[in-house]
Formats: structure tokens, C-alpha cells, sequence
């Protein structure tokens, strides 16, 4: 009865809302229809509507996938603060990275749906009910640890938003060794996405040590990058006070991981290109410098490593990272940065040239953009709902209402409306 | 065609449909209903198929048993039994032809090589030809094909250089020489180490195979494969009715649905039978042997014993079971 | 296990023997007498007959000129063994329908490749067990082979170049890139520091 009403009193929070959230939501709603449309043509003629082909098989969808699972693990970095260095100014927003996690996990596993030729036998993949090719294929890994990493989120988040509901404090013993368990599992997860690519000795872009550290390091970019602006804007609709301190440690975290990945790119640069001529470098070749007169990634991975550049030099001096406008600038540019860089200019590069040698350049098409971005869109509604119902939660604003209530929550009004978000 | 005889004993009842349909897939309404009837499938599952393809051009009870089917390793006799049927009539139904499907065992005692002969190939394409009939890819002009012959130039072996799309009035090009590849039948397959559903398998006489109803069409074998040798149905393929071959196996040259991988298997619905795969039997020059590993006294085996051979990409472990040699 | 291949090798060999494939495996001189450890086979009967066979239809009636000269037609035209011999190095002078070896005993047209591995002996070693020719029809119980004259013609024995049948696709709605990869320049044509430099063409 209880959770019937905790779910219950969620959703009605979502229905709640001013103009501008009814705008936002809205705003998502649409591009998600325009996305269904278009996945509805895809379905009926096939993959075909994309611009994959055999050459290229895998490309933007495959490529936003790779970049999601980064952000879904980088939720570990308000959790290992929070919980293990007992930052209580993180411990508050702890449950916004959740949410974050959650989302990105859902979209994520959204873009390998959509990529799927066949996704009526998606059910193939279900544990003795289809035939689940474990542990010997890294997708059937990259299929469990997603899904175990969104339950464990789920489950975590569902635990401790309903003990805030019902006005008890949650028992640290109940939840604590889920979310140690939830740490590795974050960096499990975008070991395992790295280890899809390089795993394939048929791709020798992919195929090195390498691969699973500049995973994490750039995840450990672009997640933060993600946080200090939506806490911000949180933050000013007034779902949630964000202290700080909270800003300035997630910035000083992604200074030093941007660094680090910054500094696996230079590596993974002299390895390919200290020999001339060996076969491996040809990925790379095409990726950088152009290959037979074939470049189209050439201004693609050049742009993502101005931006960050610039990202970087922004980070490094204090005053500028201190600074809020110019700490959103540095964020805005690595996030895009590392999207570009881990998105198409990781994914497609391993397919060019073929392992025949044959350069096939891939572009994605209008369909597919939309496609892809339909599925960003559902991604952003979740987290929107999650934190537009879970934040009154966390801040016992919205509690139980049957008149049980053990202790009254500390902050925010209780009972009442409470005061839009788009008010202001 | 010298040496493809294909027993078309079918042709008399596909006369009038080939006629009807004029050689294309989308089957007329009128004719759908008839063909209906003639299967029986009435009701309410025959009338919605028959106004529409709603179901994928299946009936629903077609449609059903389709998308409960098991993988085929893990099949009963009666359930392969079923899923041939529903193959043999969907077959009727899209392409307007009666194939035979077949799921032809193993034989004991047998694990196919391949060896192909780098001095005698000259890069006529004739097995390429030959490979698209035989497995009843698709007729566009779009569609794919199981061997690529790469021109190379003398002196060189590195892939880079190669060109798949050569042209010339005339080949063999001075300077140049030719390279097929196909699936190499790896002995230690990436790709079947890649699935996530065991979609694809090796069977016990060496072909890796693919359940093209079990995959899912994720394409992960198609980053795992080194030689390129999987490809993926990225729209419906489409055979004009009188270019059917109608023997075909469920593991073999059936036609594939859309969404799927599929690859070379040896011609699995005919060297299970004894027969030469179509490449070996349409290549001009006799450049291809094909035959038992097992057998010490085979063709193939006295190439490996008494030629200078060599395996692409042999470096990577895949152990393929596809060697080149030359004289 | 012994093979039923194995086991019907003998009789096959035996059958052989007698229908005349090792008929001159009795006679002193014949030196050469197949690979007996080679699978056994039957060679596919020649397609078509000949044109101008028999030969002794004419030449019954014609003095036998042993003198190499220009022949017209209805003789081929002779592209092989670039000129070093002429018609009377394989056709029998005394009986032209038949063929002849080194030395010469005679065989006819089904036992071609004791007369073509007389000179091409490594071919005919890879005919006889598979790695040269073409099997046709099974892979597996009887081997159907050709002989040498059904994929060469003996009288200008090298295989001609011809069309290519077309290229593969690319996916529907993708089009071929233009480019192709850039020519390298072999190793022997292009200057490279410490190497000697590539002569200038001399003929020509």
C-alpha cells in the first residue's frame, strides 16, 4: 500500500509543473515522436534507412552508446565522495548522479535496441529462455553489466527516496554495501563497453591495452561536465540546494581526468605514427591525417581535440575554473569534446579501411540523426522526471500523507503545494 | 553455366507464378488469397494476412511460430520439421517459388578445407557468380556476395593496396594478380566468440554457420570477423522468381530475412550431399580444391602437404581452414 | 578405419590398368608409369568430338612430310612451346589419329596427359593428385577429373584473358567512393636513399 502510494504520489508530482516545464517536457515529448516515426520506417525497411553498411556496420548509434555508458559510469564519481570520504554536501546530490546514471543506462541500452537488425528477438537474449552467450561474448557482458548496473541504481535510489518518504533514515547497513558494490560496478561497466571494442583483433584501432583507461578517463570528463551544469540549473530552478563545494570538487576531478586522457591520446599518437607504414596505423591515419584522399573524420576528431584543448587550458588555470561562466564554457566544450572524440571518432575509424582494405566512408543519414536523437530525448525526459519527482523526495518535501509519519523532515515545507520549479 | 545443374524440377509449378508476378517478390493480392486457400490457412489469420503483409508477409499463425522458434541446436526433430515448412511456405508466399528446405547432417568423419591456388587465379569472377546464384542472394543491383577477389600488385600483400571493384576490358591485368577471400572457416572463429546469442556455431564438419532466425542482428560478428566475410541484410533481399534455387538448407542458401548476418558456408546445402561447392565447380582455371581434412588421401590434404601454402591473416590465431598455395 | 575409398582404390587402379590408362605399364621401355599412390580417378570423356577427326580421313592419302613447315587450315594454328617443335612431336607421323609419347608409343586422346606431362611432368604429378586440373561434380567417392586439353587447348595451350564478370555492389543507397588507393611504386622503381638508384628503361 505504501509503495502504492509512494509511486502514486510521484507521479502526480510530475503532472505538477509550471509553464516552462510543460514547455521542456513537451519539447522532449516531440522529438521523441519525431524519433518513433522515423525508428517506425527503420523497422519496416530495414537498416537500410541508416547510412551502415557492410563496410561500416556500426556507427552514430553504436557511437552514442559507447558515450553513454561513460556517463552512466561517471555517476560512481558523486557516490565514492559521498559515501567514502563522507562529503555531506555531496551525500545531498548524491541521488541527482543516481539519476543521471539511470538515464544514461536506459538510453544507452536504447541505441544498442535501435541498432539491432532484428529487435522482435530481443528475447533471444534472455537467460535460458533464449540462449545467452556468456562469458564468452563481450556484448553478452556488456548486456549483463548494463542491466545489473540499472537494477543496482534503481534499487538504491528506490531505497533510499522511500525511507525519505515514508521519514525514516535509511540504515546504513542495508543500502552501504550496494553502493560499494554499485562504485566498481560503475567502472565495470565502461571497462566492458572498452573491452567490446578492443577486444577484436580484427580491428587493430581498438585493439590495445589502452582502450579501457581512456574509456574511464574520458567518461570521468564528460560525466562531470554533464553534473556541474545540471546541478547548476537545478540549482536555480530551486528543485535542490547545490552547495559549491560540490561544483568545485567535480571540476577539479574532471581537470585532472581530462589531463589524463589528453595525455592516453598523445600516447596512442606516437605508438601510430612513430612507424610509418604498418598496417595498424592506417585507422589512425584515415582518423587523422587522411587516408588515399579519404578525411572525412579529419575535421571531426581535430575539432573535439581543440575543444579540448581549450577545455583543458580553462581547467588548469584556477581563477578561470572558479569562475562559473568560464567553468561552463570549459564543461559545455569537453562535453562536446569527449563526444566527439569517443563517439564517431572511436567507433567508426575501426572500421576504416575494412579488414580487406577497402575505405568506406560512413555518414550518418537524417533518419538516423533523428532517430538518435529521439532516443537523447527519452534519456532526458527520464532524468528530468526522475529528479522532477525524486528531489521533493530527497528533500521530504513530499512524504507519506496517511498520517504515520515517525519523523518530520528537516527542510522544505511540509504539506502544501510546493512552489513550481519554473517560478522563477 | 557449364556445371550448374540445378535440378529445377520445379519449374512447371512455378510457370504460372513466375508469369503472374512477373518476376518480382511483391505477390499480388488475389494471388495471395489463392495461395492461401491452397495451404488451407483460412480464418481470421488468413484474412488479415491476406488484406495486408501485416505480420512480415507471414500468416499470423506463421508469424507466431516464427518468433517462438527456438535456436536450431536446441530444436526437436518435429520443431526443425515445423520451421522448414514455415520456410518452404513463406518461400511460396514472398517469392512465389516451392524450394526444398532440408537440414542435412553432418557427415561422420568429415571437416571441410578449403585451398585456392594464387598462380592459377586470373580474377574472372566466375565463382563470385556462381556463389550468388547457388545461395540465392538478392538480384539488385545492391546486393552482396560471399567472395571477394582483390587485385593486387605484384610484389605486394598488403590489403591496403588492394582494389575489390576492378574493371578492366580484359583480366588477368599485367602487374597485377588476383586474391578471392571468403570466410575462412576459422577453426578458432572471433565471430562465433562474439555472439551474444549463439546465433552462430561452428558445426562438427567445420562450417561456421548461422541460424538466420535466431540472430538478432547486432552485427557484432561483423567487427569480429578479420576477413570481412560477414554480411548483414540491410533491406529485404529480393530474387526474381525463375532465379530461385530451390535447394536449399536451413543452415545454408534458404532466403534470408532482413536484419540479418549471414556468411559462406561452404555451400553447406551441397558439400553436405558430396557435392563441390558452387565457387569450386564454376572456377575456370581449377584454382579451387576443395575437400575432407580428415581424409589423408584427399586433394586437399596433398596440397597442404606438398605446396608452398599460406593462411591470411594467419597471425591473428583464427586458424583458418581456407589456405592459399601456388604452384 | 580403412576408408571405402581406400579399399576401392585397387580395383579402381586395376580396372584402370586394363582399360588401357597404364597400358604401356608392360612395355620395357616405358619408363613412366602414373602415381599409384595418387586417389584414383575416371577422366570426364571429352565434351565435343574434334572437328577434323579423324585425321586419317586426309592423310590416309597424303605422303608423310616430316619437315617442319607453315601449315594452313583446317590445321590450328600452333602457339606452343614457343617454337622449339611441330605437330609430329605429339601427333603419331604414322598414324595421326593417334598421339605419341616420348618415347614414342602411341595413346589417344583419353590418355592426354602421359603426353602433355612429358614436358609438363610437375603439372601432371599435381593432375594426378588434385592440386592441378579440376575435379568436377562430387568432392567426395568417385573423382571426376579433366583432362589437360579441356581447359587448354593444345595448340595454343595458354588460357586467354577475358571480361571479368562485374564488380560486387555496395549497399542500396550507398554509392562506390571514387577514389582508389595510391599506386605504390615497387621498390625496384622508385629512388630510395642507400639503394642503388633505378636504371633508365634500356630497350626500348
Amino acid at each position: 500500500m505504501l509503495i502504492q502510494n509512494f509511486f502514486r504520489d510521484g507521479c502526480k508530482e510530475l503532472l505538477r509543473g509550471g509553464w516552462m516545464y510543460r514547455l521542456w517536457v513537451g519539447l522532449l515529448l516531440l522529438m521523441i515522436a519525431a524519433g518513433g516515426g522515423f525508428y517506425l520506417e527503420q523497422l519496416d525497411q530495414g537498416l537500410v534507412i541508416t547510412g551502415l553498411s557492410d563496410q561500416v556496420s556500426w556507427g552514430y548509434y553504436i557511437a552514442n552508446f559507447a558515450f553513454l555508458v561513460g556517463i552512466a559510469a561517471s555517476a560512481v564519481l558523486l557516490v565514492i565522495p559521498a559515501y567514502i570520504f563522507n562529503r555531506k554536501d555531496i551525500e545531498e546530490v548524491v541521488l541527482l548522479g543516481e539519476a543521471m546514471a539511470v538515464a544514461a543506462v536506459v538510453t544507452a541500452i536504447l541505441f544498442v535496441v535501435i541498432d539491432l537488425g532484428r529487435p522482435d528477438r530481443l528475447w533471444h537474449l534472455i537467460p535460458l529462455l533464449g540462449r545467452f552467450h556468456f562469458p564468452q561474448s563481450l556484448l553478452a557482458w556488456d548486456v549483463l553489466v548494463l542491466s545489473g548496473y540499472l537494477v543496482l541504481n534503481c534499487a538504491i535510489s528506490f531505497y533510499l527516496l522511500f525511507c525519505h518518504y515514508r521519514g525514516r533514515s535509511p540504515v546504513f547497513g542495508r543500502y552501504f554495501p550496494f553502493v560499494i558494490l554499485a562504485m566498481f560496478w560503475a567502472i565495470g561497466i565502461h571497462t566492458v563497453t572498452a573491452f567490446l571494442f578492443s577486444a577484436n583483433s580484427a580491428r587493430p584501432f581498438w585493439h590495445g591495452a589502452l582502450l579501457g583507461p581512456r574509456f574511464i578517463a574520458s567518461a570521468f570528463v564528460s560525466g562531470p561536465a554533464l553534473l556541474i551544469v545540471a546541478l547548476q540549473i537545478i540549482h536555480r530552478i530551486g528543485h535542490l540546494r547545490v552547495n559549491r563545494s560540490v561544483i568545485e570538487t567535480l571540476a577539479l576531478i574532471m581537470t585532472v581526468s581530462l589531463q589524463i586522457s589528453l595525455f592516453f591520446v598523445g600516447a596512442e599518437l606516437f605508438t601510430d605514427f612513430y612507424n610509418t607504414g604498418s598496417q595498424h596505423v592506417a585507422s589512425s591515419k584515415y582518423l587523422y591525417l587522411g587516408l588515399d584522399g579519404f578525411s572525412g573524420l579529419r575535421p571531426w576528431i581535430w575539432t573535439a581535440l581543440t575543444l579540448n584543448g581549450i577545455a583543458v587550458t580553462i581547467l588548469m588555470i584556477h581563477p578561470l575554473r572558479r569562475n562559473l561562466v568560464t567553468l561552463n564554457t570549459a564543461c559545455l566544450l569537453a562535453y562536446c569534446g569527449v563526444w566527439m572524440e569517443k563517439g564517431m571518432a572511436l567507433v567508426v575509424p575501426g572500421f576504416i579501411p575494412t579488414p580487406l582494405g577497402e575505405i568506406f566512408e560512413y555518414l550518418p543519414t537524417v533518419s538516423e540523426v533523428i532517430i538518435a536523437t529521439g532516443c537523447w530525448a527519452v534519456g532526458v525526459l527520464l532524468f528530468t522526471l526522475l529528479v522532477k519527482a525524486g528531489a521533493p523526495l530527497e528533500l521530504g518535501r513530499l512524504h507519506r500523507t496517511d498520517g504515520e509519519q515517525d519523523v518530520v523532515a528537516a527542510n522544505g515545507p511540509s504539506g502544501g503545494p510546493i512552489p513550481t520549479s519554473s517560478a522563477q | 553455366m557449364v556445371w550448374n545443374n540445378h535440378e529445377n524440377s520445379n519449374m512447371s509449378d512455378q510457370h504460372d507464378v513466375s508469369t503472374q508476378s512477373a518476376g518480382t517478390v511483391t505477390v499480388p493480392d488475389p494471388h495471395r488469397r489463392r495461395l492461401l486457400k491452397q495451404l488451407g490457412i483460412a480464418g481470421a489469420a488468413g484474412t488479415t494476412a491476406a488484406s495486408a503483409p501485416a505480420w512480415g508477409g507471414s500468416t499470423l499463425l506463421d508469424a507466431l511460430g516464427g518468433f517462438f522458434q527456438d535456436q536450431y541446436q536446441r530444436m526437436s526433430p518435429s520443431e526443425i520439421e515445423a520451421a522448414l515448412a514455415r520456410i518452404e511456405r513463406k518461400a511460396k508466399r514472398d517469392l512465389g517459388v516451392d524450394i526444398h528446405c532440408d537440414n542435412t547432417p553432418p557427415q561422420a568423419g568429415v571437416v571441410f578445407g578449403y585451398a585456392l591456388n594464387v598462380s592459377r587465379c586470373r580474377g574472372y569472377r566466375d565463382c563470385v557468380q556462381a556463389c550468388i546464384q547457388e545461395n540465392n542472394h538478392g538480384r539488385d543491383p545492391s546486393s552482396t556476395a560471399y567472395i571477394r577477389v582483390l587485385e593486387l600488385d605484384h610484389g605486394q600483400m598488403n590489403l591496403e593496396q588492394a582494389d575489390q571493384y576492378y574493371d578492366p576490358e580484359t583480366v588477368p591485368v599485367p602487374g597485377k594478380y588476383y586474391l578471392p577471400v571468403q570466410c575462412m572457416q576459422c577453426a578458432d572463429p572471433p565471430c562465433v566468440k562474439a555472439c551474444p546469442v549463439e546465433a552462430t556455431w561452428m558445426e562438427p564438419d567445420g562450417i561456421v554457420v548461422v541460424d538466420y532466425d535466431w540472430c538478432i542482428g547486432c552485427r557484432y560478428c561483423m567487427t569480429a570477423c578479420p576477413y570481412w566475410a560477414r554480411h548483414f541484410n540491410w533491406k529485404q533481399p529480393t530474387i526474381p522468381a525463375d532465379q530461385v534455387n530451390p535447394d536449399t538448407h536451413y543452415l545454408g542458401n534458404r532466403p534470408r530475412p532482413v536484419g540479418v548476418v549471414e556468411k559462406c558456408h561452404f555451400c553447406i546445402q551441397r558439400t553436405r550431399k558430396g557435392r563441390l561447392p558452387a565457387c569450386a565447380e564454376a572456377c575456370p582455371t581449377g584454382a579451387r580444391v576443395f575437400g575432407n581434412l580428415l581424409d589423408p588421401h584427399s586433394e586437399i590434404r596433398y596440397v597442404l602437404a606438398n605446396k608452398p601454402v599460406f593462411q591470411l591473416k594467419s597471425e591473428l590465431g583464427t586458424e583458418p581452414k581456407f589456405w592459399y598455395f601456388t604452384d | 578405419m580403412i576408408r571405402p575409398v581406400t579399399l576401392c582404390f585397387p580395383l579402381v587402379y586395376l580396372i584402370l590398368t586394363m582399360a588401357g590408362v597404364a597400358s604401356h605399364a608392360a612395355d620395357p621401355q616405358a619408363g613412366f608409369q602414373g602415381y599409384p599412390e595418387a586417389p584414383a580417378f575416371t577422366v570426364l570423356p571429352r565434351e565435343a568430338p574434334l572437328k577434323n577427326y579423324p585425321c586419317m580421313r586426309c592423310h590416309d592419302f597424303l605422303k608423310v612430310k616430316t619437315e617442319p613447315r607453315q601449315l594452313r587450315a583446317p590445321h590450328p594454328e600452333l602457339d606452343h612451346g614457343a617454337g622449339r617443335f611441330w605437330c609430329l612431336e605429339c601427333h603419331d607421323p604414322e598414324n595421326r589419329n593417334s598421339l605419341r609419347t616420348t618415347p614414342p608409343i602411341a595413346t589417344n586422346s583419353n590418355e592426354i596427359h602421359t603426353l602433355c606431362g612429358r614436358c609438363h611432368a610437375t603439372q601432371e604429378r599435381d593432375w594426378y593428385f588434385g592440386a592441378h586440373g579440376k575435379r568436377v561434380g562430387l568432392w567426395q567417392g568417385e573423382r571426376e577429373i579433366l583432362d589437360c586439353v579441356r581447359c587448354h587447348n593444345p595448340h595454343q595451350p595458354a588460357i586467354q584473358p577475358r571480361k571479368p564478370q562485374p564488380p560486387p555492389a555496395v549497399r542500396s543507397g550507398l554509392e562506390r567512393p571514387a577514389g582508389r588507393p595510391e599506386p605504390v611504386v615497387p621498390i625496384w622503381e622508385q629512388a630510395v636513399d642507400g639503394l642503388e638508384q633505378p636504371r633508365e628503361q634500356q630497350h626500348e
